[in-house]
């Protein structure tokens, strides 16, 4: 068990989480902070859109709330989505992993990831389409890497067959619970 | 002769475990006991109240070693 809660891989997992944690924090909060500002400005963006010929501004306005909305909860739940894996860690440190909890935590995880990739094909469609109307202004660039995830849809695998397996595990340990 | 304390039914069967008696009879404490089989006393406890709910044979073996007893000394199945 000290062996355990000496590992330095587990310390090395909690530090970058809560680092990662940190990180997206940040993010959410200029988030946050961004989107009611686009929604106030947005006359100066449709503005600014017709100045460099973008017709559709008021369309690429509603795009870009809806993109940034998306984006606002995208970074929600990947805040909550480390903050499940940091109590799984801490659950392995504590040396009683096969819990029922994790389980559950890990399956959270796997209906995270999935909403995740499901999420994308909207949110990447009208990438697409303003990657398309700002196609050709100068020093402006889209980047619409839009496509089936692969890494992405094995991630949900991996989590759900995960949360099955330490459903069996806490099963069998509830099972050695009472061996003497 | 001293009263004899009723034996414990191990938890969802019909085993009963009957350590009370054969401690007495060997004038042995509990605590001494766990010492000997190298198990805790917080596990021995569960074993003696009829909570555990399983056994292992090198746990039934150190204790029918140090209590010069036979596994069916120690347990009992009770059909009603």
């Amino acid at each position: 068990m000290d062996t355990i809660k000496r590992d330095p891989l587990l310390l090395a997992a909690q530090i970058l989480l809560w680092f990662f944690i940190g990180v997206l924090g940040l993010s959410l909060v200029a988030v946050a902070i961004g989107t009611p500002a686009a929604a106030i400005f947005q006359d100066r963006i449709i503005a600014e859109a017709a100045a460099k010929g973008i017709t559709a501004g008021p369309e690429l306005v509603g795009a870009v709330l809806v993109i940034l909305v998306a984006v606002a909860a995208f970074l929600a739940l990947a805040i909550y989505f480390l903050v499940l894996l940091l109590r799984i860690v801490g659950s392995v440190k504590d040396g009683d992993p096969f819990v029922a909890i994790n389980a559950e935590r890990l399956s959270r995880m796997g209906w995270i990831a999935l909403a995740g990739q499901v999420a994308m094909i909207p949110v990447g469609a009208l990438l697409m389409w303003i990657a398309e109307i700002t196609k050709d202004i100068e020093n402006v660039h889209v980047d619409s890497d839009f496509g089936l995830n692969l890494e992405g849809i094995l991630l949900v695998l991996i989590l759900f067959i995960l949360a099955r397996v330490f459903r069996q595990g806490a099963a069998m340990r509830e099972d050695l619970e009472g061996t003497v | 002769m001293a009263a004899e304390t009723a034996p414990e039914t191990v938890e969802g069967t019909r085993i009963v475990v009957k350590l009370d008696d054969i401690l007495h009879d060997r004038r042995m404490t509990l605590t001494e006991l766990a010492e000997r089989v190298n198990l805790t006393l917080a596990n021995l406890s569960i074993l003696k109240t009829g909570k555990a709910r399983a056994i292992r044979f090198s746990t039934l073996e150190a204790i029918c070693r140090e209590l010069h007893c036979q596994p069916g000394d120690l347990l009992a199945y009770h059909s009603d």
